[in-house]
Order: C-alpha cells, then sequence, then structure tokens
C-alpha cells in the first residue's frame, strides 16, 4: 500500500538525516520540523479533500495570501483577534464557494478555474496592503503560534486537529464518501442519486476557508502580512497529496498520507538546511527525491498489479 | 463466374482466390470461448454480411480480423500468408481495416486531414495545408468520391464523415474491409448512398465484411451471408438461397425456438392498477417519439426489446431521469409529474435505475465491494452523518443470497470481481432503498452464462414480491427468458406488445425489423 511505503521512505529520509548531522534528531529541531509545516499542511489537508474529488485547486496560493493581509488589516483596525479570524476565514469560503459554482455549473475545468481565482485573489491580497508588508500592531495576534502547551506552537495542535477531523469525514461520514464517489466516478454517483455539484462546491468552500486560515496563522506567526506569503502553496500542497497516494483522477487518497507527504518535504528542506546545502541545491535535491518517492511507489504498483 | 471456388458459396467476384482467410480460428477469454473454430473466407470483390445474436463473437471476429485483439489458434490468411497482427497498424499495412461502430477521428482538423491523418505529406518535415488537400485530394481520384476536403469533420453529417472513413481506409491501400454496423446511425437516404458506395468499390476489387442486423440491407447488399451462433460459424450462404426464417433460426437455434415455446406458456398474470406509467411521451430528435404510452405493474417484468437507435433506450434514459428534453408525463404512487429533470427526481420518485454500463456509470472502480453496494444509500451524499455500517452488510447478505454473489469479502476492490459478479453488486446496490419499480438497462450485459441465470432468478423472485420490473435489452434471448410481457420498439415507436405464446425470439426479431444484435 502507498500508504506504508511514503511511510517508509519518510522513515528513511529521518534515518539518513540523523546519522548525518547531530542536530537533527531532537526535540527542539522536531518541533521545529512540524512548526514549519503546519501552515503548509492545513492547506495540504484542504487540497486532498480537492483532489480526492476529481479536481485540484490552485487558487490556494493567493487566498493563503488573501487571509493573512485580510486579517492582519482587520486587527489593526481594531477588530478582536478571534473575529479577524473567522472574517478571514469566511472570505475563504466565499472564494471556494465561487471555485466550486464554477468548476460544477459552469463546468469550467478545474484547472482553468482555480488559476484564474489564483490571480485574482493574489492580486485582491497585494492591493489590500498596496503592496507593502504590513506590520500588526496586536501582539495578541500571535495567538495562533503561541505556545501553549508543551512548548509546541499552537499551529501544531490546530494541524493535528484539522487532520483528525478532515479523517473522520472522509472515512467515517456519508460525505466523505460521497466525495470519493464523486471523484472515482461522477456519472455514477450522479445517477445513483447523489447531488454531485453541492458536493463538488463543499469541498472547494473547505478548501478556500482552510487555506485562509492558514494564511492567518502565518500572519500570526510573524506579526506581518504582505501579498506574497504562501504564495507557493499550490504546487506544494498538490505535490504532497500525490506523494500520500491520491491519484490526480480522483477517487483515491488519504489525509494521513498527504501529512506524511508534507513531512517528507519537511523533513528534507530542515535537514538540508542542518547540513548547509545552498540554497540552489536545495530545490533541485527536494525535487529528485518528489520524483523517486513517487516514481518508486508507482514501480512497486505495477509490479505488484501484474 | 470464376473457376475453382474455394468456398462452398463463392460468388462471381473478380477472382475466387481469398484474400483473407480463417481456419478454425478460436479465441477465448478466460474460461469463456469466444470464437471456437471459426473457417471463413473473402476474396476480392466479395461482400460478406456477418450476422449473430449478441455475444455471438461478431466483434471479436471483427477485432482479430483488424489486429486489434489476438486468436489463439487456428490460422489467420492474408493473400495465403499466416498473419499474426499485434496492432490494427500491422493489419493496415497488409491491407486490412476495420471502419468501426465509434468512428475515430479529429474533429477539428478538416476533411482532408482526416483522410491523410498521420500520414501528412512534409518536406523537410513541415507540413501545409495546401500540401495536404492536393495530396488527399490526388488519393481520392481512383475511386470517385467527392468530398469537400476542407470542411472540418465537425461541420458535416454523421453520414459524410462515415464516407470519410471509409475513404480514409481506402487511401491506405485496404484491399479488405471491415463495417461495423455502418449504418445503424443513418437515415434512409444517407443509408442508400453510403451501400452505392460501397458496392462500387467492390465492383473495383475491395472485400469486405458487413456486420449488420439490418435484414434487408443485408439480402439486398451482400453476396454472402455467414451466420455466427456462440462463436461457432453455423451458417455460410448467399442471400438467394435463403429465407429471412431460416437466418432467425440459424442464428436462434431450432431448439431454443421450440424452447421458448414452452417457457413462455408458463407466465402469471400481474395485478391490475398500474404501479407506473408513462403517458404521451413525445421527442423530436432521432429517436422520433410521438405520443408513448406505457404503463408497468406490480409483480410483473415488462421486457422493453429494441435494436440500437430505437426508443427503447429512450425510454429507459427517460425513467433513469437523463433525459428532460423528453415531452411527456410520468404517473408515480406520489402523483403525475413532468417527466424528470435529473436522476435524483427520479429516484425521490421511487424508480431504481441500472445503467447499461457498469464500468462507466454504474461502479466507482477505485472503490471497494461495500462502498459500491452502499452507494445508492447515501441519499444526496451530503449529510455528515456516520456511513452505517449495517446497511452495508444487509445489501452484501442481500446479494450473497439473493443473486448468488461470490466474493471475498466486502473490503474488496470491486475491480478483483468479475464481470457478472460486479453487475450483481451494481444490481443489489439499487435495492437499497427496497424500490418498487427497477429500472434495468442491459441487465445481464457482459455477464457469464451462469451469472446472468442467477441475475434472472433472482429478478423473477423479486417480482413474487410485488417489485415492477422494466427490463430494457438488445438482447432478444433475454427479453424472452425475462418477459411477462415484451414491448417491441422499432424507431420511435411501439411495433407490437407480445404476450402468452406469442414471445418467441422469431417475433420479436421480425417485429423489431430484422435481425437484432448488441
Amino acid at each position: 500500500m502507498q500508504g506504508i511505503a511514503i511511510s517508509l521512505f519518510l522513515v528513511a529520509l529521518i534515518i539518513y538525516f540523523t546519522i548525518s548531522s547531530d542536530r537533527f534528531f531532537t526535540y527542539d529541531n522536531m518541533i521545529t520540523i512540524l512548526t514549519a509545516v503546519s501552515v503548509l499542511g492545513i492547506v495540504t489537508v484542504g487540497q486532498c479533500l480537492t483532489i480526492i474529488s476529481g479536481g485540484f485547486d490552485l487558487s490556494v496560493g493567493g487566498v493563503v495570501p488573501l487571509g493573512a493581509v485580510v486579517f492582519a488589516k482587520v486587527v489593526n483596525g481594531g477588530t478582536p483577534v478571534g473575529v479577524a479570524i473567522l472574517l478571514a476565514v469566511i472570505l475563504g469560503g466565499v472564494i471556494g464557494l465561487i471555485n466550486g459554482l464554477v468548476i460544477s455549473r459552469l463546468k469550467i475545468n478545474p484547472l482553468i478555474a482555480t488559476l484564474a481565482m489564483l490571480s485574482i485573489a493574489g492580486g485582491i491580497a497585494y492591493s489590500v496592503v498596496g503592496g507593502q508588508n504590513i506590520a500588526i500592531e496586536n501582539p495578541s495576534a500571535s495567538i495562533l503560534s503561541d505556545a501553549w502547551v508543551a512548548d509546541v506552537p499552537n499551529q501544531v495542535w490546530i494541524l493535528a486537529i484539522i487532520t483528525v477531523a478532515a479523517w473522520l469525514v472522509l472515512n467515517r461520514t456519508v460525505v466523505g464518501r460521497a466525495i470519493f464517489a464523486v471523484g472515482g466516478n461522477r456519472e455514477a454517483s450522479w445517477l445513483a442519486g447523489m447531488r454531485v455539484d453541492l458536493i463538488t462546491t463543499c469541498v472547494y468552500v473547505a478548501c478556500g476557508a482552510l487555506a485562509a486560515f492558514a494564511g492567518t496563522i502565518m500572519a500570526s506567526e510573524l506579526l506581518s502580512a504582505d501579498g506574497g506569503l504562501g504564495s507557493d502553496s499550490a504546487l506544494t500542497s498538490i505535490s504532497a497529496v500525490i506523494l500520500g497516494g491520491a491519484s490526480l483522477s480522483g477517487g483515491v487518497g488519504s489525509v494521513l498520507g498527504a501529512i506524511v507527504g508534507i513531512l517528507i518535504l519537511g523533513v528534507l528542506n530542515n535537514g538540508l538546511v542542518l547540513l548547509n546545502v545552498s540554497a540552489f541545491y536545495q530545490d533541485i535535491i527536494t525535487g529528485v527525491v518528489l520524483l523517486l518517492a513517487v516514481g518508486l511507489v508507482s514501480l512497486r504498483g505495477r509490479l505488484l498489479s501484474r | 463466374m470464376s473457376d475453382a471456388a474455394v468456398q462452398p458459396a463463392s460468388p462471381g467476384g473478380i477472382g475466387g482466390r481469398p484474400l483473407v482467410e480463417l481456419n478454425g480460428v478460436s479465441k477465448s477469454f478466460g474460461s469463456n470461448d469466444v470464437l471456437k473454430q471459426v473457417s471463413f473466407s473473402v476474396a476480392a470483390g466479395e461482400r460478406v454480411a456477418l450476422v449473430g445474436e449478441n455475444g455471438a463473437g461478431k466483434s471479436t471476429m471483427a477485432k482479430i480480423l483488424s489486429g486489434a485483439e489476438s486468436y489463439d489458434s487456428g490460422e489467420y490468411l492474408v493473400d495465403g500468408e499466416v498473419v499474426k497482427f499485434g496492432s490494427p497498424r500491422e493489419a493496415m499495412g497488409s491491407g486490412v481495416a476495420i471502419i468501426p461502430q465509434e468512428l475515430a477521428y479529429v474533429p477539428d482538423m478538416t476533411i482532408g486531414e482526416n483522410l491523410l491523418l498521420g500520414h501528412w505529406p512534409t518536406r523537410l518535415g513541415v507540413t501545409s495545408r495546401r500540401a495536404t488537400r492536393e495530396a488527399a485530394s490526388r488519393a481520392l481520384e481512383p475511386f470517385g468520391i467527392s468530398l469537400d476536403l476542407d470542411k472540418t469533420m465537425r461541420e458535416v453529417s454523421l453520414a459524410e464523415r462515415q464516407i470519410v472513413e471509409v475513404a480514409k481506409a481506402l487511401v491506405r491501400d485496404t484491399r479488405v474491409v471491415v463495417l461495423d454496423e455502418p449504418t445503424a446511425a443513418l437515415n434512409e437516404i444517407e443509408s442508400e448512398a453510403l451501400l452505392t458506395l460501397l458496392r462500387d468499390l467492390s465492383a473495383h476489387g475491395l472485400g469486405m465484411i458487413y456486420i449488420s442486423h439490418r435484414f434487408e440491407e443485408v439480402m439486398s447488399f451482400a453476396d454472402r451471408v455467414c451466420v455466427l451462433r456462440n462463436g461457432n460459424l453455423v451458417f455460410d450462404t448467399q442471400p438467394g438461397d435463403t429465407s429471412r426464417e431460416e437466418l432467425v433460426e440459424k442464428m436462434v437455434g431450432r431448439s431454443q425456438v421450440e424452447q421458448d415455446q414452452n417457457l413462455a406458456v408458463e407466465r402469471r398474470s400481474h395485478g391490475s392498477k398500474p404501479l407506473f406509467r408513462l403517458r404521451d411521451w413525445k421527442h423530436d430528435r432521432d429517436p422520433v417519439m410521438d405520443g408513448v404510452d406505457i404503463s408497468f405493474y406490480p409483480g410483473e417484468i415488462v421486457v422493453l426489446f429494441g435494436v440500437r437507435g430505437s426508443a427503447a433506450e429512450l425510454v429507459s434514459d427517460g425513467l433513469a431521469g437523463k433525459k428532460p428534453e423528453i415531452d411527456g408525463l410520468v404517473e408515480t404512487p406520489n402523483g403525475v409529474s413532468k417527466v424528470f429533470r435529473n436522476p435524483r427526481e427520479a429516484w425521490k420518485a421511487g424508480v431504481a435505475y441500472v445503467p447499461p454500463d457498469r464500468k462507466t456509470e454504474g461502479l466507482v472502480l477505485p472503490l471497494s465491494v461495500s462502498e459500491n453496494l452502499t452507494l445508492a444509500s447515501m441519499g444526496s451524499g451530503t449529510s455528515l452523518r456516520p456511513v452505517d455500517r449495517r446497511i452495508s452488510a444487509d445489501l452484501l447478505r442481500r446479494s450473497i443470497e439473493g443473486f448468488q454473489l461470490r466474493v471475498r469479502s466486502g473490503a474488496q476492490s470491486i475491480t478483483e470481481l468479475s464481470g457478472g459478479n460486479q453487475q450483481k453488486v451494481l444490481l443489489t446496490s439499487r435495492l437499497a432503498r427496497d424500490p418498487d419499480f427497477y429500472v434495468l438497462h442491459e441487465p445481464t450485459r457482459g455477464v457469464d452464462v451462469g451469472a446472468r441465470r442467477q441475475i434472472h432468478d433472482e429478478l423473477r423472485s423479486l417480482t413474487e414480491r410485488g417489485v415492477s420490473i422494466a427490463a430494457v435489452t438488445s438482447d432478444v434471448e433475454e427479453a424472452v427468458i425475462l418477459g411477462d410481457r415484451i414491448l417491441v420498439f422499432r424507431g420511435g415507436e411501439i411495433a407490437t406488445e407480445l404476450t402468452g405464446n406469442e414471445r418467441t425470439q422469431a417475433n420479436a426479431l421480425d417485429a423489431a425489423g430484422g435481425l437484432v444484435s448488441g
């Protein structure tokens, strides 16, 4: 199974870095890795939903920064932090709603639809802060990344909760199974009486909301925001979901697998930095490792099914 | 007249020497023997019709001839030399091409470009529209076919596309062409035009294998008729030496015809009040329906039988909620309403619909057996309530007990099951809400004989519990086995209703307008 294979790959990576650097396998470093992947992890959970449903969402690269800047602006305007978070999330949900409607009702290809939205949302994010990086004046806005429990930043716990919730929905509820069904065969699901348009739209709403939420966490962490925060979220989250065993054609996928995927990316990133690998090589190595991981698993799957 | 005719029924074509020959060719898919020692040949200029029932082996034979499928034993000879084509491309290289039912062309390219698809004239790797057009025009000349080479495929009619397809085969030096129901989607005039073209071409030496179910066409167009039944070539004769009755008998088997008589006797009559009624259904595009009325009663199986393209399929689609463009009313236990606009409405009205193509419309292949069993039990699919394990356990049990489903466990991937078992899963999934009205479209397509029997038995027991079943099928054998009443469709209307002793395969085929096959 892909899940096991990819987990073994993660373990192998961890072992490699542990051997290569004595600063890798420490409590602090582990927390650093988890913290670093939390934001992207939340985006990835949302992306996982869209991919299982048979589509994908490129617009997260614009919704994450939009969530961040809206949060920052609103908090600076005097709004309580909690309300600001909620506003940003709702905005993300609305963007997801538009995506969902365009894709399911207007029958526009998810690639085109979310690519367009990427531009729009990203553009709005830049204009909200006038192309600048703005600081958040209310120190209590760091709440999402403060460490309340065991010196672990809150965003890590948040990611854990979101992951568990997503897992429950996908694997234990009717709508979760419907998402798999729609992704696996839209026509069959439609003929079986399911409301495929509604299901598709809900998935994009969730993805948008989660992306915006991730954006607020980033702003909370940095106590500042600009239009470029998290703009590379789309491809990275999609890579993580595919690494985790999902199929781009839909109907197959796993939230836990996607998290392992994001951890692989996080461990690689962290490990290469610890080994003082130049930033240029990091990208190359990450890409190669990604190819290897997906290739090996796919090869294994092909050999097994003979 | 040619001398030393090789085949028992050789025509006066250009030379009796066969272009293409099968000698004792057999083919099996797993344990399913699809072709059993078939011996067959086509000479230059001969027009041979190939007829047979659903599953008789015609498509497999066509695929073997055109290189899309391999054969297990026997010999396939082209020009007297043994061949084993690994692909249609190889077959085309030897001069054998197939014109399939689903045409393969590039819609937005011109006719000229499609004609030379993949073989466009280039100069140092560069091609031009004009060069292609000229080359296409030159290639067509010897055949005397006139086509507007500059129009795109999308712009022209289906009939013209068909002709382009034939021309495409010709310009590649094809000497034997296999045509799979070429006139199925054409009207009278277009069919006649195509057939005239084909007759011309055969006069120039092109050999033809013509798969069709249209009786009149076969008798007037072909030089020879071959009948396939259950994988055996049982008859090879000239149209002048036989009759429609004899052909039907060969297709269906004499003993089968007699068996039909016996089966037909024992049937039960239904209750008097209809459960479901179609009222005045009209459809203005092909097939044109003008006021079709059907009543469905509890406790009976009504078969809607017809050739592909007849309104039988349209009725099924309409009941499924796939064809909101049908004009008309539906009377259900809930009251009278207009034709369903989508599958959800159909469900709500109490219709349990089983689509004809389980792979593309019925099952979700990445999911497990249990998940497919409960596919129709999820309501609208938007609830956050937990999946009820008992429903899937219950459906699994019903499938095993009722349909004799064979599975290792519910958690198995659905793709691991045989076609018959997959079909059983699909059928059971629609039983989830204990529907009163079950609409089945091709309930046993692609299912082995054993599973088919089990499915038919279970359908029968369902009716004993008062369920009303509408089964749309193009398989005449199934129509006779299942139907308490058989409504035979011809084009857009019900040609006749067969009840009691009238329910024979011969009668059904006759009323449907010819030799019906899938």
